[in-house]
């Protein structure tokens, strides 16, 4: 494990409930600044929640999250929106901060700080360009005047040159320049897939978070795919945390592999650590002594 | 048995049996419909009232049902033909009806029928008699507020029930602005958008967090709020009984026949006085704002804010996880919105130079919704041309005015089955690759 100082994303004691039902417990774990961190599991084990989590579309139940990028240290569970406390009277600043944040704050703060996310099922812009699902995404760094935009100065054609020339880049680095000007809803779902992560690094991010981005791609589509993680990995200096399920692409380009079952994590390390992991194993085959189920079973002879 | 395997082999040539089968369907046909209409017709048609007692008129009510019979059997009859059954597979087909506008064909000609259409309405207001300028001041006022309404609702897909409230506001405002404070028509234009964007923020941030069905509910209550208000504040208001509104001035130079202090504006030119005067002065201010709101509106939808709204409407959540305040973009297009109706409220009142609550009245809002569907969600063309259908052609139709409601009813029923995303196709635009790109591509191919 790396030093703490070296993480990109620290959750400590994390817990979520629903009503009565613990989703999570206790979550630990951090992923270090340049990595590509694994989050697997067996189905029903909690890995989007943690995600909704720590991208701010859920309030976790207690915990802390702690997002170290862009140079600053952004809370995701103050960022939300807290509740105030008795103590926020003699503290004019904190109150001040909550109640900014009770106002405007809320999970688009969480990627303002530096995160982006894609979804489990595509959630794409459909009924707009490809190009324009890009531009959606530059949002916050371009010139939002609306004065200057009605007139159409010059710096805001600049702005929108530069949105342009950006969401061509990204279109190119992710192998889609020739699906720019198609409705994104009409894209094959490889693409669709694609314009996703595309769409989401568009927002400057040094943390990409990707829900399950090899479902259902076919084995050469998921070998590209693990080509490209690499890349931004290497090339644009990303950390990359994702969910999947597909363990031969996971072990191949995965650092560090955080195991959760039953809302608990069960083991955390390196690919051949986990492979040999007993508790792993046992989670996703099932073993004799946890259930000990054969033993107890009367004979059938 | 027999009859279906021949259907089913050898649709073109007609096998007497055949035919005689397609005729008896037709003619079942015809008789459940005529069956029906006497059902609805009979009591409306057939019976009238003559003071307790009521009479049969049998002649009408048969006339219609004869109508109706050899009409059904017609249609059926023909659809059962090829060329019918090629026409109604067109219409039951669905187009997406969204298109990405080809790179090399930009809208080149499109200047040319700007032109023309601004010439035209340019010559209305000389060469056509005061009735029509008053009946397209009207038509205009319906296009400001289906454009205000197209960004809510065609554009952020917020479905906002109660448009009309900002409409009064900018109506009253402009009315109660003369009143109380003594402002004129020029001082109240913006102060009136302002106010109404204002009222739009005051609604909006409480409840812009709902979605769909309850935020169409929340605002459905503000319309009738305002509505209510007006109705009974009296002291302020003047409740039912309304207030008076100024007439636009030119530079100070007022459209009446006699004025209190300095020239009337036909004085001043030395021309003889006639009211008409006052609308064509109206006619051409709001033919600019109509025309300015448009290009607003062409802008907006090629800004930053225009593509978050349409982001927003497509899907929320995937908004937020890119860093767009929900609430925030949600809230500009609804003050956004707001102002264009205010703008529309005061036109309003100064054309009719008098307000009071019945003119908004929650049928006023579906009114305006119903340009917005009609047009096309989204497609400022298609509310220009809906807005002018829905209010010229009443006008156009005097007689059949009490069945306004109804063909309205029929109009949304016919639009809703064939085509469901407006009467205008949506054009998106698209963009040029920059020159590395274009290498590039070339190289990929």
């Amino acid at each position: 494990m790396t030093s703490s100082s070296d993480a990109i994303l620290t959750i400590k004691g994390l817990n979520m409930q629903f009503g009565g039902i613990k989703a999570l417990e206790n979550i630990d774990f951090q992923v270090p600044r340049g990595s590509i961190t694994a989050l697997i599991g067996p189905n029903g084990a909690g890995k989007t929640t943690v995600f909704n989590c720590l991208t701010g579309f859920y309030r976790a139940t207690s915990g802390k999250i702690e997002l170290n990028a862009h140079k600053t240290k952004t809370s995701v569970t103050s960022v939300l929106g807290e509740s105030f406390k008795a103590s926020d009277l003699w503290q004019p600043v904190r109150f001040g901060r909550r109640l900014y944040y009770k106002l405007f704050g809320g999970s688009h703060q969480v990627n303002r700080a530096g995160l982006a996310r894609t979804f489990q099922n595509i959630r794409l812009f459909k009924e707009m360009t490809a190009l324009e699902n890009l531009l959606v995404a530059q949002h916050m760094q371009l010139n939002r005047s609306f004065l200057a935009g009605i007139i159409n100065t010059r710096s805001f054609q600049k702005s929108e040159e530069n949105a342009l020339n950006k969401a061509w880049y990204w279109l190119e680095q992710l192998d889609l320049i020739n699906e720019g000007n198609q409705l994104a809803g009409q894209l094959p779902y490889g693409k669709q897939r694609r314009l996703e992560i595309a769409r989401a690094l568009c927002t400057n991010p040094e943390l990409l978070c990707l829900d399950e981005p090899a479902a259902g791609l076919n084995p050469q589509e998921t070998a590209e795919l693990a080509k490209t993680l690499n890349t931004l990995r290497s090339e644009h200096k990303l950390t990359i945390l994702l969910i999947e399920h597909d363990m031969g692409m996971v072990m191949k380009i995965s650092s560090q592999i955080v195991v959760l079952d039953h809302g608990l994590v069960i083991a955390r390390g390196s690919p051949d650590q986990i492979k040999n992991d007993p508790a792993v194993i046992s989670a996703y085959l099932g073993t004799e002594e946890e259930t000990g189920v054969p033993e107890h079973e009367p004979a059938l002879a | 048995m027999a009859i279906d395997y021949q259907y089913s082999n050898k649709p073109d040539s007609l096998s007497s049996n055949e035919l005689l089968f397609r005729i008896r369907k037709s003619l079942l046909d015809a008789f459940i419909t005529t069956l029906l209409a006497l059902a609805v017709f009979g009591p409306i048609v057939g019976l009238e009232l003559d003071g307790y007692d009521f009479q049969l008129q049998l002649k009408s009510l048969v006339s219609i049902l004869g109508v109706i019979f050899t009409g059904r059997l017609v249609a059926s009859l023909f659809f059962q033909t090829s060329q019918g059954e090629k026409l109604l597979e067109k219409f039951s087909r669905k187009d997406t009806s969204i298109r990405v506008q080809p790179l090399n064909q930009k809208a080149a000609n499109g200047y040319w029928i700007i032109a023309l259409f601004m010439l035209a309405g340019l010559m209305v207001p000389f060469l056509a008699s005061k009735y029509w300028i008053t009946v397209i001041i009207l038509g205009m006022i319906y296009v400001l507020l289906g454009l205000g309404l197209n960004i809510v609702v065609g554009l952020a897909g917020l479905l906002d029930l109660g448009f009309v409230a900002f409409y009064a506001i900018g109506a009253y405002g402009l009315a109660l602005g003369h009143e109380y404070l003594g402002l004129g028509f020029w001082s109240m234009l913006p102060l009136a958008a302002l106010l109404a964007a204002l009222s739009g923020a005051l609604l909006g941030f409480p409840v812009l967090r709902m979605h769909g069905d309850y935020l169409a509910i929340v605002t459905l209550g503000f319309g009738e709020i305002i509505r209510l208000v007006l109705n009974n504040w009296t002291q302020f208001t003047g409740g039912p009984n309304g207030v008076s509104a100024p007439a636009p001035t030119l530079f100070g130079l007022e459209f009446k026949r006699r004025v209190k202090e300095g020239t009337p504006f036909h004085e001043y030119f030395g021309l003889s006085y006639d009211s008409a005067y006052k609308f064509i002065f109206i006619y051409l201010i709001l033919f600019a704002l109509v025309w300015a709101v448009l290009y607003i509106n062409h802008r907006l939808t090629k800004m930053p804010v225009g593509r978050a709204w349409e982001a927003l409407r497509e899907d929320e959540i995937a908004c937020r996880s890119l860093g767009l305040n929900h609430v925030l973009v949600k809230l500009s297009a609804f003050m956004t919105g707001a102002a264009v109706g205010g703008i529309a409220g005061v036109f309003f009142a100064t054309y009719q130079g008098f307000v009071n609550p019945t003119s908004f009245t929650f049928f006023e809002s579906a009114l305006i919704l119903a340009i917005v569907v009609l047009g096309g969600l989204g497609s400022t063309k298609g509310v220009v041309i809906a807005a002018f259908v829905l209010t010229v052609m009443p006008e156009v139709l005097r007689d059949f005015s009490e069945y306004r409601i109804l063909m309205f009813g029929l109009l949304m029923v016919l639009m809703m089955i064939w085509r469901p995303r407006g009467l205008v196709r949506m054009t998106r635009s698209s963009f040029q690759p920059p020159q590395t790109v274009r290498q590039a591509m070339e190289g990929v191919r």
